[in-house]
């Protein structure tokens, strides 16, 4: 089927390989050992196939790679972001281009092996109608990198797992197989793309995560970097505030802002109580102040659960609440995403 | 292709209720005058309530006590939307009304506790001229404390606060509408179409549309008792209602104006701090022998979170500006032209 790149439209191929590198790192030989065993696994398969390959702020030789290889592999196209715009944009803009029903991303190494890709096609697409999954996460298993590496991932994913109650353990395994409308529906921005198992667990979409051995580590080195995990326990606090607070602002700012509200009426009514009744002088008491404060404190951060309520009711008519899975009209049945 | 009514029925987890509901709309539908449609959402139900509607639209529902290979036939223009994930009565609601294609839509409840034998009564309401004809549970067959009383203070809660009235044809004030949470409810589509359905909004359309201007009905309806599944409500309800009502009345009021709720806060504070200041004045100038060193604080975050507010307004005023709500389209949604 004949096709120009551009072009955005019905899903002519099963799976859409998706090799995105970034930064200083990347090497056209592991990239291109990654395409070959990943196409080559698909094919054995027996599923169609497109290749699209990122390239976000890789170095030069790389796009001339991503070139040669959109010139000689059939079904395969190239794009490059001018500079390194991130894995959230990358991914969404990725899956806008992608021509296959379901998407698989890799990085540009082995991370892990083709025995992912053939589980991750066998659970996107064995079975008919509801029993397929609709998004399959990789838990690396046998981990090659060093322990102090492992140890950070760990509590990072524990913590992640305590907070939002969505049970992944690996969320920052760069490879991820799932149906096109997953993404589609997200609106992906920031450091989101670590989360994005748990935010279409949530839309309701069935997330399976499977065990595969872990083959080689090439990013760059983040142990102990400071910076690194506040801006990690940045992510999981929004994180936590979107999923559970997205459509409710006033309840999250409001229950804060009642608790400080209710401390602050409360060392006020004192206040006034022993400056009334027991004639005592107030201005020596300086926990009069913390009263004010808090009373003052309760109504400003309740007041921007207010704007937060504004934003939501003025902008919300493009934040669906609900997802459609299937249509069925008597007797026809719609679902788009059937295999 | 449009019809006269669309039927929207939310059900979660209703897999006893399905077959005797899709019997009895079967039933009406093949005996009622006006082209409808019947849309059915299924709020992510953990059980096969997904597959129980499907087979009984499509005339795959086997008879029961029948012949054997005996089925049911489908029912004529039906549509059964099913949501990812449990998302709630609202959202389901919406999902459906997205669906929709009816002049006029009415929403009913998945649980059996609603007669579909009651919509005719609704919709020859409507005709009369009202937006929104609600049904009334006079005779509620339910628990008296857990589900009889919440319900009443909940509907006088909402009743009080949002001010809706129910008005003869004459457009005359009738009194208070009784039954907000009563799912059967007729409106005219362009009326809902005109709102934005998120949240637990639901209980709250008749609100939000008398406050766009319609007017509204109410009509005595038929209400049984749960005869198979169990509620999915409880008493935490009330309090719920009353923090919606809050942000209701809020959102409704300042959503388009925001300078008018944080200017007054301001200027509020503003006063306060030149009240405390001049109580410190006051007492430099006397001669107490107080430590006076709280007043310069307490002076200061006064003038502090008047500035704050001040601030914050200005900002949702700039939210308000680059927002795509724009008061006027409700008004042209809802416009009578003659």
């Amino acid at each position: 089927m004949q096709m120009s790149a551009s072009t955005v439209g019905a899903p002519v191929f099963d799976f859409t390989l998706v090799l995105l590198a970034s930064g200083i790192g990347p090497e056209a030989k592991l990239a291109e050992e990654v395409v070959t065993t990943y196409t080559q696994a698909l094919t054995d398969i027996g599923v169609t196939w497109e290749v699209l390959l990122v390239d976000d702020g890789a170095p030069r030789e790389f796009f001339a790679w991503v070139k040669s290889m959109s010139e000689s592999m059939p079904n395969t196209r190239g794009i490059r972001f001018r500079r390194q715009f991130g894995e959230s944009i990358a991914i969404a803009t990725a899956v806008g281009m992608a021509r296959g029903k379901n998407i698989i991303t890799t990085t540009w190494y082995q991370q892990v092996g083709s025995d992912a890709v053939r589980q991750a096609v066998r659970l996107l697409c064995e079975g008919a109608g509801r029993g397929n999954w609709d998004y399959v996460a990789v838990r690396r298993e046998g981990r090659v990198d060093s322990w102090p590496a492992r140890l950070q991932s760990w509590a990072f994913n524990a913590f992640t797992r305590w907070l939002t109650g969505v049970e992944i353990h690996d969320l920052n395994a760069s490879f991820r197989a799932f149906r096109r409308e997953v993404v589609a529906e997200l609106s992906l921005h920031g450091d989101l793309f670590r989360f994005i198992p748990v935010f279409a667990s949530q839309k309701g979409f069935r997330v399976k995560e499977i065990s595969v051995q872990h083959h080689k580590e090439r990013g760059p080195s983040t142990i102990l970097n400071l910076g690194l995990y506040v801006r990690r326990f940045l992510d999981i606090l929004s994180l936590f505030f979107l999923l559970k607070f997205t459509k409710k602002p006033l309840r999250f700012f409001g229950l804060v802002g009642s608790i400080f509200f209710v401390a602050g009426l409360g060392i006020s009514v004192w206040m006034t109580w022993a400056k009334l009744v027991r004639s005592e002088g107030l201005a020596d008491k300086p926990v009069l102040v913390l009263g004010v404060f808090l009373l003052v404190l309760g109504i400003i951060v309740a007041s921007i659960g207010l704007i937060g309520e504004i934003i939501i009711f003025l902008q919300g008519n493009q934040l669906k609440d609900y997802s459609i899975d299937t249509v069925v009209v008597s007797g026809r049945t719609d679902r788009p995403e059937t295999m | 292709m449009s019809v006269d009514v669309s039927i929207i029925i939310p059900l979660y987890n209703e897999v006893e209720c399905a077959p005797h509901l899709i019997d009895e709309l079967r039933a009406f539908v093949a005996s009622f005058d006006r082209t409808t449609e019947v849309i059915l959402v299924d709020d992510g139900s953990d059980d096969d309530t997904f597959g129980v509607a499907m087979r009984e639209i499509t005339g795959q529902a086997i008879v029961p006590d029948g012949k054997p290979g005996q089925v049911k036939d489908p029912l004529p223009g039906a549509k059964l939307v099913r949501l990812r994930g449990n998302a709630g009565q609202t959202a389901a609601m919406a999902a459906g009304l997205s669906k929709a294609t009816g002049d006029v839509i009415v929403f009913m409840d998945g649980d059996l506790q609603n007669d579909p034998r009651d919509i005719p009564k609704l919709l020859a309401k409507l005709d009369e001229g009202y937006h929104l004809v609600s049904g009334w549970r006079r005779d509620r067959k339910d628990r008296a404390l857990t589900r009889k009383f919440p319900s009443w203070a909940a509907n006088l809660l909402i009743g009080v606060f949002t001010g809706v009235r129910v008005r003869d044809s004459a457009g005359k004030p009738q009194g208070w509408l009784h039954d907000f949470g009563c799912t059967l409810k007729a409106y005219r589509a362009s009326e809902l179409r005109a709102l934005n359905l998120y949240s637990d909004m639901h209980r709250f359309l008749p609100a939000l549309t008398h406050r766009a201007g319609a007017s509204i009905a109410e009509v005595v309806v038929n209400h049984r008792s749960r005869a198979y599944g169990r509620s999915k409500y409880g008493l935490s309800r009330v309090l719920k209602v009353a923090a919606d009502l809050v942000v209701l009345k809020l959102i409704t009021e300042f959503a388009g104006r925001p300078m008018h709720y944080f200017g007054p806060l301001a200027l509020t504070f503003i006063l306060l701090s030149g009240f405390t200041g001049a109580v410190w004045g006051w007492n430099l100038t006397t001669d107490v022998h107080d430590p006076t060193f709280i007043f310069p604080a307490i002076v200061t975050l006064f003038f502090v979170s008047s500035l704050y507010f001040l601030f914050l307004g200005l900002l949702s005023e700039l939210i308000q500006r680059v927002g795509r709500y724009d008061p006027a389209d409700q008004a042209r949604a809802t416009l009578e032209t003659i």
